[in-house]
């Protein structure tokens, strides 16, 4: 298996965005149409206290994946209400279709004090071809239980058979990895099964992907395409400390495939889609999304700064 | 999950499905806790869980089950699981609690507003819940209820809880009171307060609101555990039944 880069194809520092958002273009996810691709992005603007909050923005491309034909001018999807899961972002959200419908799976952020942050999936519904969302329900469909105890997100959701399948990943905990610095997360990947797509029983706190890093590696992201009768997963991983900065122990891609969707066999020894010196993806490769277009099948991702300054795509090689 | 408090609810026996160390006896009784466990927020004061714990030493201590609720937040119940009580009819384990609907601010301050809701499960684990309010609401329509508590007696359920005003409520007349209502068949309940039998005194320790009942039966008498003025800062105090419950 062998990804060529295509470069960068979307700066959302060069696009004026709903919601006052100037930076980021993370975690891209598209809706595959007749005619163009839509790529839904988290992007962020900053509230009164000058913290983030993540909104989701879409581009529109031409199914060449390099000519923009629209970009949204309005919010696909508010933030959640006081008090709620997504009430300080939504990163990111997951599409499916449904029949006539879209289902949106977001990921939703809400602000901590002892520690930055929990998260969860919730639903939202679109009835207008993508263009907005309405929530099902102020509360997540998927969230913290008994042996997922926090930082329930990243879902990615593909219908099999009569069964939704979910991927995702699931906080252990937060750890201090020195005395001065705040308390770092800890995350796997995990997976659960609905007749619905609303309600979910999770294989609760399996770990499906096993560890490269070491205990304490961090994956997130999970992506999954059938390709001739296997199912393949990218994700991303990196060590749980000091992974902003040092190029050493920030994200890569990584790979498991498996033929059953209950055993994952993890093989990215040899990186698949690694970082570029010098390149807008020199530090850190993150956050990929796996889809088919045209009989191609790409892969867009994050680069630098988990994708302050946009996304690029790569194509498989057969 | 946990790290501000703890409300716990004690059951008598322990659910099927918390498996009991084969090193054991049987004899030995173990006791589960559903608590509400609390963690802070940045733009609400708080939020709120129900998680499981068990004692083997009688009560002594409780190790949790998981370091996750068991009843966390859901599509209908997006937040503030908090105020379990458990109990065990008709080989059904039968879980009431609260839930949170809004957060309503009120001069510039978050103030919760939580309905009385339940849920049921074959094994104390894995609940189904009726996403419910199960009382209606007196006062107002953002009436806050909370502390659910169930007692059968004469062939019928009897729920006592509290209940206040969603705004301006840290004072007499708009504090926490107890409320009442019965059942015949556990979900669908008739409120009357007029029947809880118990309100504010006149003066001292529970003049200003009384809250938090739990009801409970010793030696052939029906006592209620509540709490006084300030929710509890200064204590509980204790009623005991006179008449009967019907």
């Amino acid at each position: 298996m062998r990804w060529k880069k295509l470069g960068k194809i979307f700066d959302p520092t060069q696009h004026k965005l709903p919601n006052n958002c100037h930076q980021f273009a993370q975690a891209p996810q598209t809706l595959v149409c007749d005619d163009f691709v839509r790529i839904y992005f988290s992007t962020r603007t900053v509230d009164k206290q000058g913290k983030y909050l993540s909104h989701i923005a879409f581009v529109d491309m031409h199914t060449n994946l390099r000519d923009i034909i629209l970009l949204s001018d309005r919010t696909v999807i508010p933030l959640g209400s006081l008090g709620a899961y997504d009430e300080h972002g939504i990163f990111p959200m997951n599409i499916v279709r449904q029949g006539d419908s879209i289902y949106a799976y977001i990921c939703g952020w809400s602000r901590r004090i002892s520690v930055s942050v929990e998260t969860a999936i919730g639903l939202a519904i679109s009835h207008d071809k993508g263009l907005t969302f309405q929530r099902v329900g102020d509360g997540p469909v998927l969230a913290a239980s008994q042996h997922e105890p926090c930082l329930v997100g990243d879902g990615f959701v593909k219908v099999i058979g009569d069964t939704f399948h979910i991927w995702y990943i699931f906080g252990l905990g937060w750890k201090k990895y020195t005395p001065d610095s705040a308390p770092d997360r800890i995350y796997k990947i995990g997976h659960a099964v609905s007749k619905d797509g609303i309600a979910w029983v999770k294989e609760e706190g399996r770990k499906i992907i096993s560890d490269r890093l070491g205990p304490d590696e961090c994956q997130a992201l999970p992506t999954v395409i059938e390709m001739d009768g296997q199912y393949d997963m990218f994700f991303c991983y990196r060590d749980a400390f000091d992974f902003r900065n040092n190029r050493e122990r920030g994200y890569r891609i990584g790979h498991a495939f498996s033929n059953d969707l209950v055993n994952w066999t993890r093989n990215d020894e040899t990186l698949l889609l690694d970082v570029s010196p010098g390149e807008w993806d020199a530090d850190m490769v993150c956050y990929p999304h796996v889809f088919e277009c045209e009989e191609k099948v790409y892969l867009l991702y994050n680069g630098n700064e988990f994708g302050r300054y946009g996304f690029g795509l790569a194509v498989l090689e057969t | 999950m946990v790290d501000c408090a703890v409300f716990m609810s004690i059951t008598p026996t322990r659910p099927a499905l918390i498996s009991q160390p084969a090193s054991v006896s049987p004899s030995l009784a173990q006791r589960g806790a559903y608590y509400g466990g609390w963690t802070r927020c940045e733009s609400v004061p708080f939020n709120v869980a129900i998680g499981v714990a068990t004692s083997l030493d009688d009560g002594k201590t409780f190790a949790k089950s998981g370091n996750g609720p068991v009843l966390g937040f859901s599509q209908y119940e997006p937040f503030i699981l908090s105020g379990p009580k458990i109990r065990h009819f008709n080989g059904t384990w039968y879980l009431w609690y609260i839930a949170g609907r809004k957060w309503k601010v009120v001069e510039g301050r978050p103030e919760p507003v939580y309905k009385i809701r339940m849920a049921l499960s074959k094994d104390g684990i894995n609940w189904k819940r009726l996403n419910k309010d199960l009382i209606e609401s007196r006062i107002e329509e953002d009436e806050a209820q909370a502390s659910p508590d169930v007692f059968y007696a004469n062939r019928k359920f009897h729920m006592f809880f509290c209940y206040r005003y969603s705004s301006h409520y840290r004072c007499k007349e708009r504090g926490y009171r107890i409320g009442y209502a019965s059942s015949t068949n556990l979900e669908d309940w008739t409120r009357d307060d007029a029947k809880a039998g118990i309100t504010v005194s006149e003066q001292g320790w529970d003049a200003e609101m009384v809250s938090y009942p739990h009801v409970f039966e010793l030696d052939g008498k029906t006592y209620m555990l509540y709490l006084g003025d300030q929710v509890g800062k200064y204590g509980f105090g204790l009623a005991v039944l006179s008449g009967k419950l019907d």
